[in-house]
Parts: C-alpha cells; sequence; structure tokens
C-alpha cells in the first residue's frame, strides 16, 4: 500500500495512515457472517462485504494464505468480497484477517494478514488460510497475487495481472491486457482480447480463443498448446515440453514456435498462405504441399501458396519453427466431413 | 544511506515493509539482485525491522481512535472482517512512524556493527530460535517459502543439466565467460538466502530470492535456447546477468 501518489516515508508513516483512513470511511455495508466446523477437522468463518467504490479504476489483492478468484460482475461503484478463512483452532481461526482499503487515488486494495507476536505480516500457509471471492466492476483493472492457491479472473473489460507461486492460473472472457506470472501449477488462458504476456516455470499452458496484437508465452518445463490464436504477433517458446499450434494462420502474422528439448506440432486451418522458416535435429514431417523448399544454414525456407488466391495487398505469414533435439511436424487440420460421405 | 540513485532509501524502506505495487516490489527485486548498494541498504532495513520488532508498539494518541471511530460507529460490523480489526494497522503506521526516527538514529549504528557478523546477528538469531520453535504457523510459512525455493532450485538443475550439453561445443573462453556470468547469479542468490533466512517468516526477503532464481532461470533458459540454435549463447542481444 501507500502507491496513491507522492512520496512515501519511511516504513509505513503517514500515507499509510491517510489510506485506510479513506478505507474506513468507505466501509457502508455490514457484512453477512457464517462459522462453523465443517466436519473435515476445520473451522471455518465465511463473509461477505460489499463496499462502494466509486471511483476505483484498479483492485489489487494480495493473498498468500488461499486461493483468489475474480468476477466482472458487480454493479459499478461496488466490490463485493466474500472471504473464507480456516483453520484447525479457533485461536488460528481469529488470527488470520482481511483488509480491505479504498485510496483517493481510486486504487482499491484488498489483501490479507496472519496475526504473528502481534503483528500482522502477509505469510504463505500451508493448511489455515482465507480464500477470496472479489467481485468487481468489469471496467476495473485487476492485480492479484496468491502464493499456493489458485487464482482466476473472468468478466474483465480492463486487463488482468495474475501473479501466484504455486497455484493455477485460470483467465477467461477478459478484454484488455493479460499478463501472468507463475513458478508451476499450469495456466489456462482463453477469450480474451488484449495482449498477453505469459510467464512460468513448471507447468502447461492451455491458450484458446485470443484475439489481441501479440501472444508471448514462455515456460521452461511444460506445453504449450495454442488454439484459435487471432493475434498479429504469436510467440511460443518452452525449454523442455512440447508445443501444439492449432488453427488459422492469420495473414501477415508472425509465429515463432520454439522448443529446445521438445516436439513442436502445428495444425494449421483454413487457407492462409505462409513463409516457413524450420530447423530441427529430425526431418520435418509434413503433409502440407511445400514449395521452393531451401536451406539458409540449419534453417529449412518454405513456402505454401493458398489453393485460392489471396486478396491483392495480403501479407504473407510468417511461420518460423524450431526444436534443437525435438521434431517439427506440420499438417493440415483434418476437415469435417462432407455432409454427403457421412 | 544508499549511494544508489536508482532507489532512494524511503523506496526501499516501502519495499521491506511490503508497501510497494506489486509490479514496483518486482523492479526493485531484480534490481536489488544485481546492486551491492541496494542489497545492502536492504540488509540494513531488514536488520531494524528484526531488531526492532521486540519493541513495544507505541499506543496511538488516546483522542486518535475515538476520532476516527466514533465517526463510523453507525457502519461498523463486528469481527474479524471489521473495522475493529484495522486498528492494529493504524497502530502499525504509528509503530512505523516510530520506527522511523528509531531509524534514523540506529541505522548508522547498525550499519556500523552488523556489516562485519551478518549471519551471526544477535538479534536476528534470538527471533530465528524463538519465535519459529514457538509459533506453528511461522513454521507453516517458513516451510511454504522452502518448498517454493526447493522447486527453483530443481529447475535450476534441469536446465544447468541441458546447458552442459550445449557447453560441450563451446570453447574455453565461451564457457569460462558463462561461469563468470553464472557465479555472479549464484552470489546473488547467495546473498538473497541469507537475507531470506535472517529473519523467519521474512516474505519481503523471500521475495528478493525468488526474484534471483527467476533471473537466473531466464538466463539459463535464453542461453540454452540461443547455443542450441545458434551456437552463439553470449552474442549481442543475449541476456547478461
Amino acid at each position: 500500500m501507500g502507491q496513491s501518489g507522492g512520496a512515501h516515508t519511511v516504513i509505513g508513516g503517514r500515507p499509510r495512515l491517510t489510506a485506510i483512513a479513506a478505507a474506513l470511511a468507505a466501509v457502508t455495508g455490514a457484512g453477512a457472517a457464517q462459522a462453523g466446523d465443517g466436519g473435515d477437522g476445520w473451522l471455518y468463518d465465511r463473509r461477505e462485504i460489499i463496499v462502494p467504490a466509486k471511483a476505483a479504476e484498479v483492485v489489487r489483492i494480495d493473498n498468500l494464505l488461499g486461493r483468489v478468484q475474480i468476477r466482472g460482475v458487480a454493479r459499478p461503484g461496488e466490490v463485493h468480497i466474500i472471504a473464507e478463512k480456516r483453520a484447525s483452532t479457533p485461536e488460528a481461526l481469529g488470527r488470520l484477517r482481511v483488509h480491505y482499503t479504498a485510496f483517493e487515488s481510486g486504487e482499491v486494495v484488498v489483501d490479507t494478514r496472519v496475526e504473528l507476536g502481534g503483528r500482522e505480516r502477509s505469510l504463505p500457509l500451508a493448511g489455515s488460510g482465507v480464500d477470496l471471492i472479489v467481485d468487481v466492476p468489469p471496467d476495473v483493472a485487476v492485480e492479484a497475487k496468491t502464493f499456493g492457491g489458485d487464482v482466476s479472473a473472468s468478466g474483465l473489460r480492463a486487463g488482468a495481472k495474475l501473479e501466484t507461486t504455486g497455484g493455477r492460473i485460470g483467465v477467461s472472457d477478459v478484454h484488455g491486457g493479460v499478463v501472468t506470472r507463475q513458478l508451476r501449477g499450469g495456466q489456462r488462458v482463453a477469450a480474451v482480447e488484449g495482449d498477453v504476456d505469459l510467464d512460468g516455470v513448471e507447468g502447461d499452458m492451455d491458450l484458446r480463443n485470443l484475439g489481441g496484437g501479440r501472444v508471448d508465452a514462455r515456460v521452461v518445463d511444460g506445453t504449450i498448446r495454442a488454439e484459435d490464436l487471432r493475434s498479429g504477433l504469436v510467440r511460443l517458446v518452452t525449454t523442455t515440453g512440447q508445443i501444439v499450434l492449432v488453427g488459422m494462420i492469420r495473414p501477415g502474422g508472425h509465429y515463432d514456435l520454439r522448443s529446445y528439448a521438445g516436439d513442436v506440432r502445428v495444425v494449421p486451418s483454413g487457407d492462409s498462405a505462409f513463409a516457413l522458416r524450420a530447423r530441427s535435429a529430425k526431418p520435418i514431417a509434413t503433409d502440407v504441399p511445400l514449395r521452393s523448399s531451401r536451406r539458409e544454414g540449419d534453417w529449412l525456407l518454405a513456402e505454401y501458396v493458398a489453393r485460392r488466391a489471396a486478396p491483392a495487398r495480403t501479407r504473407t505469414a510468417l511461420l518460423e519453427v524450431s526444436s534443437v533435439l525435438g521434431a517439427i511436424e506440420i499438417q493440415i487440420q483434418p476437415r469435417t466431413a462432407p455432409a454427403e460421405l457421412r | 544511506m544508499t549511494a544508489c540513485r536508482t532507489y532512494p532509501t524511503e523506496r526501499l524502506s516501502a519495499f521491506v515493509d511490503g508497501d510497494l505495487s506489486a509490479t514496483e516490489a518486482a523492479a526493485v527485486r531484480a534490481h536489488a539482485a544485481t546492486c551491492p548498494d541496494c542489497t545492502a541498504a536492504l540488509a540494513d532495513l531488514r536488520a531494524l525491522v528484526a531488531n526492532t520488532a521486540g519493541l513495544d508498539a507505541p499506543e496511538p494518541p488516546p483522542t486518535l481512535w475515538p476520532s476516527i471511530a466514533g465517526a463510523l460507529d453507525k457502519h461498523e460490523p463486528r469481527g474479524w472482517f471489521s473495522i475493529a480489526n484495522w486498528r492494529p494497522f493504524a497502530v502499525g503506521a504509528l509503530a512505523g512512524a516510530a520506527v522511523v526516527g528509531l531509524a534514523i538514529v540506529a541505522l548508522p549504528v547498525l550499519r556500523g556493527t552488523q556489516r562485519g557478523v551478518p549471519a551471526a546477528s544477535p538479534g536476528a538469531e534470538m527471533v530465528a530460535t524463538s519465535t519459529a520453535t514457538v509459533d506453528p504457523l511461522l513454521h507453516e510459512a517458513e516451510a511454504e517459502f522452502a518448498e517454493a525455493a526447493a522447486a527453483y532450485e530443481r529447475s535450476i538443475e534441469k536446465l544447468r543439466g541441458l546447458l552442459a550439453r550445449e557447453e560441450a561445443r563451446w570453447s574455453p573462453q565461451e564457457r569460462t565467460r558463462m561461469a563468470e556470468r553464472l557465479g555472479r547469479l549464484d552470489d546473488a542468490i547467495a546473498r538473497s538466502r541469507e537475507l531470506a533466512h535472517r529473519t523467519p517468516g521474512d516474505s519481503a526477503g523471500n521475495e528478493q530470492l525468488f526474484a534471483a532464481y527467476q533471473q537466473k532461470i531466464a538466463f539459463l533458459a535464453a542461453a540454452v535456447h540461443r547455443g542450441g540454435e545458434e551456437g552463439e549463447w553470449d552474442k549481442a542481444g543475449a541476456p547478461t546477468p
């Protein structure tokens, strides 16, 4: 906190206090509470609160204690928070806290803390924790961070930035830029109209129906499967995993697909022309009629010419594919069988 | 306090306090991983926080809280998700202000005394032994941090294995340059690890350690790809630690 502009004084000075006062003034709705034994050895306490946030432009959620689910379904000017905390003892349950702070700058911060030695701290816990469902107006930007808990965002219209150490990441139906950072857990990103920048160390990435200007996905140890990408620049890089790209090759698009140790497979649909630049330790397997094949160092250069002539001034797509140790396969997507042959 | 002009002391302090935005905190972590001045300044600030953690939090003036709460009585939902739970936060802010004053007075002393014996700082040692054995939640947090660090280490080992395959094709000079760059990254990780372990449950310290791991992973992954594709891992444009 304290990002509301202006200089920050050392270790939580006046800006924080100002912000807290703003937050207190903003809270009007009484929270609905449910508490009890979940029957599984854990104690649960569930609260709901609706807070007014008329000038909210960005909502930041920092929950190292559990999961975060963000939905762009709230009415304008409101943030609806559902928080469920769990612990094995009432004493531990009472030490888990949720804070809501509204800054005058239009930033809203929701964060969770655990009380340790009389001081509240933002820490990950293995068993005890707090899960958050945060409903925000669709037009606010969202940033969320977890440690071991899953983090997801849907229905947003001003982009999302999601970060987790060990949780899964899910994004669907988002307009605006999407940025993710993850150590492990895997990512599913679908139905985004905006630039996409994904980064992971371990875990598979599943991308579907992305329509922004660019898609940039990088993972060290995981497979990247991408389907129906309409972006003009697509860059998919994995070190040890495979890459699978399925769908139309956009005219004029640039596709850069690189794996060090895994296979790369491209299954183009439609009939768009593309120039191919490919490099692989193994022979490149393809059923696409390529012509003008030639070598440039380790790279194979070839072209696919569409069966139907493209409109004038249509630029040819560039498909760069590389696998140092694996194989490359370019395979025409099987067409749906004609009705008369069924 | 820090000779680095990129981040003044108050921004580093805000970072240690967990008060920066995720974006800015990430920028500080990335910068500190390669800046000895900022690394030292962060060590001092963390030591200060650790050494002042045992002090009693100063109570706010008796008129402060009633002046805030009184205006909000009609809205106040009691419970863990309530205004009452923000009270310690306000107290924390005042405690922070007190720490500022203490920092101005004590920091030169701390810098002078802790540089020589960072790992054996008596204050840090005391926090480590007394708190970790008492609080199971702190133990849980430390286990989570350790598990994440182990995952980063596993990924680094895997990449080192792949890099070794490429290195076999490099000249001795190239291998030496790679070893030097990896050595710098390893130094940054070692420094960050020492800082993170100095105070149990240090989220900011562990975030900096994870940032150092991430930097090494990004460098190794780029070197593996570039070495495999071009045979020249350190040509112009290659990332440098």
